[in-house]
């Protein structure tokens, strides 16, 4: 009898030590650090010092608006394709065409985030292979003329990384949920004589909402906390808020580890809770457009 | 239209894929040239010969991602069991947090989990990884196992054991059996996650233990397109032939038509 | 009450995580007196080195020469780590905070800023380098750089690799006459918009070192840089370079908004012509580049008529070497003259060799001149000639941060 009782406490054992002793034991070390507590290395204070100094640094709002601005337009348009292709996927009946998409989009779920960086390289820069074929055809004289699409100002180049990345990823759990909707629920909506989009937005869309919720949350907190692409393809001015935190982490100097400490946990809870309200708005949206 | 739109789609994936297994053979490649030329092995020959990290490196790719699909998928199904069918205290906060780690911006999560990696001595470690790769697999494990667990009637649970089935026989004979589908997809997509992931292997490895993925970092950081072009056909390759041979097993020997995404 | 039955669990499985490992660990301490004492207990060992992976030539250089010859020499086995110096240094300064010993690393690429985080940390052991026969014997102990490094004074911590100095590579196609100075590269940057960029600071080793360049020509106050100034007045000292570059800033690739985040992608941005100028520290690279026809046979190098930077490269040990001894039979190796040759090959590195030519037998020096003659390469003489000294390291972090603040970033 008392086994039984234990059983649940025991299987929810692995993942609660797993999250508290990572998650919960990290969010505690990195605060105590950002106060400048790290005995080893010679600090012992204990003050809010280091704060202020990350919280006044030049354009620190702006970096942080700037990432939200990236994570949002990512998550939008990610989440948008995902679901019009996953629709497309699922009322287009041609077998062999379903098969290559869905090994295409696993493709693109294999395919790293740095090496789509790497193509992002080779595709967008103005020397790069849409440039190239510009300037070959005589459209553009020199590779200048080439519009600014990497190491931008507006973060093109990073927004159509993680959208690359995005779309494979949403679409795909999307099928899967709308593959099992689909036979059920189609022959009802058409007998009632509803359109393509009404069908979409009556139908589907609220039943995938779940799912196209969380992939939608998760590619958003990708782009705001992913330091990589983030890094690789900024422009010196606005500096996404996790490339600032990778250039402190890999500053050598032993006085900034507690500022980089400080941006960590301010990433850690403010992102947290950006991801938290955007979730939120976007489950309105939906239960808004399927009404 | 329909059928034109997805092949676009397919279109626009696959190319630059192509292009890289292209970059890997050809090294001259400079503006306004559209395509590489000079053939050359050259490439092919430093990964694969006169790299000596090369081997290791693949080998301690697929040991953690092997490792983390394995005790991810356990621990998913042992957490989305455990919320499905016991009503215990504190089951609501289980239920919201276990998404948690993939909410959390990932630089800082694991900055945070470094700290704590520091402090048990697991930096350098292969079990540090795999704890590591571990909470970013899980909650997608347990998020893939709460449909499997709603779909198994209590029904045949309960009748199971009116049966006289025990625990171990139930799990045996009736909830494996279901879930297996479940169980592909769980190992694929935390196999798939610790072999992508370079942050966390590259903190908590400190380089003693190099992964495919860290071993290719530093290439495409430094744009040398011929040997990051090399690595990364072998790298998609090697996730490409893991999941053919998954999905080979899943279709001969358990039936299932539904791998990796139905 | 649950949770405090969980709390103690975890507790309890924490201090059983840590117990087991830490008794693990078993402390050898090292007993190095003699050469002979490093040569017996360091023999079949195995050694990693982590250094900046950014350059394959570099890499075969060290996976292919070295790690052969090690091997022939003294069975040992070179592992090489890509990473880069930045990221090594958090590693290592981690696992000091975890008191981990021993650790996973034996050598270090490493100097100025890193070498002195790394002294303040105590990251580091030594000092060794009285141990090491061929620095006594074929290099000048009497260099500056034997000594100091950055200003930092190096006390046996650590032990030169190489020394490099920045130099500039251009087309002739493009440019006939390349600027010699920072007077003539404003000039000519404003004829040429677009054209000219440097790697982004504060991350990037090149594009610190050519800023640097800068503050001797344009602050006309090089003895300044060694001695101890206040961070106020060092502000004031930049002025001219500030200005300077917020000058020349609009005029640069991409209008100065975006600037390359490494060496190497500026080199990409020079090889499809998207820039007309790049730069290294590599001396023989751009050599090598042509022969191996990467650049075209246009492409030449050179140093300003007001100079460049120069800079050394050393080796060190962490505190927390498993093989010390074997790390210093690699770092003695990689000082013989032969390895140093090898190194400064145009095709292999280009790298140049920090021992004293004087010392040489005359078959070696015969091979140097040879190499010289390479018309792709500046001469080591001109090199030399206008190698200006590296800055005190603090000066270093406060140009990065100027930098930041007040040219990049606007």
């Amino acid at each position: 009898m008392i086994f039984k009782k234990a059983t649940p406490y025991l299987l929810i054992l692995p993942i609660l030590l797993l999250y508290g002793l990572f998650i919960g034991g990290g969010l505690i070390g990195i605060i105590l650090e950002s106060l400048g507590h790290i005995p080893v290395l010679g600090l012992h204070g204990f003050s809010i010092e280091s704060y202020i100094v990350v919280v006044t640094q030049k354009n620190f709002i702006e970096s942080f608006l700037y990432s939200i601005y990236i994570s949002l337009t990512v998550s939008l348009i990610a989440s948008t394709l995902g679901v019009v292709i996953a629709y497309t996927f699922i009322t287009c009946k041609n077998k062999s065409i379903q098969t290559l998409v869905k090994k295409t989009l696993q493709l693109g779920l294999i395919i790293p985030y740095i090496y789509v960086v790497f193509i992002a390289m080779l595709m967008l820069n103005q020397t790069g292979i849409f440039a190239r074929l510009l300037y070959n055809t005589g459209i553009i004289a020199t590779p200048n003329s080439f519009p600014e699409l990497i190491f931008d100002r507006k973060g093109i180049g990073i927004i159509w990384v993680f959208v690359f990345k995005g779309t494979p990823f949403i679409a795909l759990f999307v099928i899967n949920v709308m593959a099992r909707i689909s036979n059920t629920f189609e022959d009802v909506g058409r007998t009632l004589g509803s359109g393509s989009i009404t069908l979409l937005r009556r139908v589907y869309i609220p039943l995938s909402s779940n799912t196209i919720l969380w992939t939608s949350c998760i590619i958003f907190a990708y782009a705001l906390g992913s330091f990589e692409v983030n890094y690789l393809l900024s422009s010196i001015s606005p500096v996404p808020i996790s490339a600032r935190l990778y250039s402190l982490f890999i500053n050598p100097d032993i006085k900034v580890i507690p500022q980089t400490m400080a941006l960590n946990v301010i990433l850690f809870l403010l992102g947290g809770s950006i991801v938290g309200i955007y979730g939120f708005t976007l489950k309105q949206f939906l239960r808004r457009i399927s009404r | 239209m329909k059928k034109i739109f997805l092949v676009l789609i397919a279109i626009t994936i696959t190319l630059p894929i192509v292009f890289i297994l292209l970059l890997s053979l050809f090294s001259y490649y400079r503006f306004p040239l559209l395509f590489p030329k000079d053939f050359t092995t050259e490439f092919w020959k430093t990964a694969l010969l006169k790299n000596p990290m090369f081997i290791p490196s693949l080998l301690n790719s697929l040991i953690l991602a092997i490792c983390n699909g394995f005790l991810s998928t356990l621990v998913g199904i042992m957490t989305a069991r455990a919320l499905v069918r016991h009503n215990f205290k504190g089951k609501s906060f289980i239920k919201t947090i276990y998404t948690i780690p993939l909410f959390i911006p990932s630089i800082a999560l694991f900055l945070g989990v470094h700290t704590v990696m520091i402090r048990l001595r697991l930096i350098n470690s292969y079990i540090g990884i795999i704890l590591a790769h571990m909470i970013i697999s899980i909650p997608y494990a347990v998020s893939i196992f709460i449909p499997f667990f709603q779909g198994i009637s209590l029904d045949i649970e309960d009748a199971a054991k009116v049966l006289g089935c025990r625990t171990i026989g139930l799990y045996k004979r009736i909830i494996i059996p279901l879930i297996v589908p479940g169980i592909f997809l769980s190992f694929s997509i935390s196999f798939l996650i610790s072999f992508t992931e370079y942050f966390s292997t590259f903190i908590i490895g400190g380089g003693r233990v190099v992964t495919l993925a860290t071993l290719m970092y530093p290439y495409i950081n430094n744009f040398d397109l011929g040997n990051g072009a090399t690595l990364g056909v072998i790298f998609i390759g090697t996730n490409l032939l893991v999941f053919f041979i998954a999905e080979y097993i899943s279709r001969k020997k358990l039936k299932t038509d539904s791998y990796l995404f139905e | 009450m649950h949770s405090f039955k969980k709390t103690i669990f975890v507790m309890i499985i924490v201090l059983a995580l840590t117990g087991c490992r830490g008794n693990g660990v078993k402390k050898i301490e090292t007993e190095l007196n003699t050469w002979e004492d490093v040569v017996t207990q360091g023999e079949n060992k195995e050694v990693t080195i982590l250094m900046w992976g950014g350059n394959e030539g570099v890499n075969q250089y060290m996976d292919g020469f070295v790690s052969n010859n090690v091997k022939e020499k003294y069975g040992i086995t070179l592992k090489r780590v890509p990473m880069n110096a930045p990221e090594f240094m958090n590693k290592l300064l981690n696992e000091r905070k975890a008191t981990v010993n021993p650790g996973t690393a034996d050598l270090v690429w490493i100097n100025a800023e890193n070498f002195r985080t790394a002294k303040e940390g105590g990251i580091l052991w030594g000092p060794f380098t009285d141990l090491l026969p061929n620095l006594n014997k074929y290099y000048d102990l009497q260099a500056t750089d034997l000594s100091y490094d950055t200003g930092i004074p190096i006390e046996g911590y650590e032990a030169i690799w190489g020394r490099a100095q920045l130099v500039l590579t251009y087309d002739s196609k493009y440019i006939k006459e390349p600027p010699k100075s920072f007077k003539e590269l404003m000039d000519w940057v404003k004829e040429n918009p677009g054209k000219f960029t440097y790697p982004k600071l504060p991350d990037d080793f090149v594009g610190a070192a050519f800023i640097r360049t800068a503050y001797y020509e344009l602050t006309e106050n090089a003895d300044g840089f060694h001695k101890d100034i206040e961070k106020e007045e060092f502000k004031q000292l930049s002025k001219p370079v500030i200005d300077y570059f917020t000058e020349m800033n609009p005029y640069l690739w991409r209008g100065g908004r975006a600037f390359p985040v490494s060496q190497a992608q500026q080199d990409e941005l020079f090889k499809n012509g998207e820039i007309y100028m790049t730069m290294g520290f590599e001396v023989g690279k751009t050599a090598g580049l042509v022969k191996d026809g990467v650049y075209p046979e246009t492409v030449k190098s050179y140093v300003f008529d007001t100079g460049t930077i120069g800079n050394s490269h050393y080796l060190a040990v962490p505190f927390n070497s498993p093989n010390k001894a074997a790390a210093l039979l690699v770092i003695d190796f990689l000082q013989s003259p032969e390895a140093q040759i090898e190194k400064f090959k145009s095709e292999v590195w280009g790298d140049m060799p920090a021992f004293d030519a004087n010392k040489l037998d005359a078959t070696i020096i015969g091979q140097l001149l040879e190499m010289e003659s390479d018309p792709a390469s500046v001469s080591m003489e001109s090199l030399t000639y206008r190698r200006l000294p590296e800055m005190q390291s603090k000066y270093i972090d406060w140009i990065k941060e100027i930098w930041t603040e007040e040219i990049g970033g606007q």
